[in-house]
């Protein structure tokens, strides 16, 4: 028997109702912008980047964008407070690895130390080689 | 520091995690998506602390924001709340505590309805209070073009709330 992966399909031609959801994600509700209806001016957009005194956007033309913006601040410098609750930063040591991370570095970038039981073995090493190199090289000519 | 221990991470987590957790709640609403997001930055970040170059707090914070747009595109959330500090409120009556409560559900829905690349340049602005050149360094883009992004949100978020609120 094959599933039926149409899930809102009963098999019968009849459609299954969706469940409407009236608590949809906020962050969910992401629309594409249109041209904004509410045009702001420079001068506004100067003060609101705190380049501009607020006594240089007190106009009549502009008192409605400045009452707004200043109504929205209010809520905008509670989040300014906002802090991360206190168990956080306990979750966040409880989660991290106990020890600390390797690091994984390429061989040809680690650091070359060379005791002098190393360097003796590696002499040695580079003359059998050298040896074993000639030894070949004088059979082949021969 | 950088090699990574654990007592010494603790300094950076405290110095850094309010302004994370900040961009994460407002870029997010939910506390819990933004404590998840700012647990799995700070571990991301200690897991590669030798891959840090230049500034610790920069470095973490594109971590937090990629957090955060991955969430975005990938959205399965429940509910909106907040944690404030403790600092006493400033509305007197019930009334303005009503107010206050219905404001910051207004700007909520309307700060979601920003696209996200929109939505992150105004809290950056305005919530975390960066200048535009921080804000092009850690974003990587232009000041021209951040600028275009916080007008047109404040333009889009004006639209949106002043009959109720201008």
């Amino acid at each position: 028997m094959l599933d039926d992966l149409q899930s809102d399909g009963l098999g019968d031609g009849r459609k299954r109702e969706r469940p409407v959801n009236p608590e949809r994600p906020l962050a969910d509700r992401e629309v594409p912008l249109g041209p904004p209806s509410s045009a702001i001016a420079d001068t506004v957009h100067s003060w609101l980047d705190g380049d501009l005194p607020e006594s240089s956007v007190r106009r009549a033309e502009w008192s409605r964008d400045v009452d707004f913006w200043k109504r929205m601040n209010e809520d905008l410098e509670r989040r300014r407070r906002m802090r991360t609750p206190a168990h956080v930063q306990g979750r966040i040591m409880e989660a991290i690895p106990q020890h600390a991370p390797q690091m994984s570095t390429p061989w040809w970038r680690r650091e070359l130390v060379l005791t002098p039981s190393s360097a003796l073995v590696a002499a040695a090493t580079l003359l059998a080689v050298a040896v074993a190199a000639t030894a070949a090289v004088l059979r082949f000519v021969r | 520091m950088l090699a990574g221990e654990r007592d010494e991470f603790t300094v950076l987590i405290t110095r850094y995690s309010d302004p994370l957790y900040r961009h994460a709640l407002c870029m997010t609403g939910s506390p819990d998506v933004a404590e998840d997001i700012l647990q799995l930055s700070f571990i991301k970040a200690y897991q590669h602390l030798a891959e840090v170059r230049g500034r610790f707090d920069a470095w973490v914070f594109r971590i937090v924001a990629n957090g955060c747009k991955d969430w975005l595109k990938n959205i399965r959330r429940s509910h909106l709340s907040y944690d404030e500090d403790d600092q006493p409120s400033s509305y007197a009556t019930p009334e303005e505590e009503l107010d206050r409560t219905e404001l910051r559900s207004d700007l909520d829905v309307a700060l979601a309805s920003l696209p996200a690349s929109l939505r992150e340049a105004f809290v950056m602005k305005h919530v975390e209070g960066r200048s535009y050149e921080e804000m092009a360094d850690l974003l990587g883009t232009t000041v021209g073009a951040l600028k275009m992004r916080v007008h047109r949100a404040r333009e889009a978020l004006q639209a949106l709330l002043e009959e109720k609120y201008a």
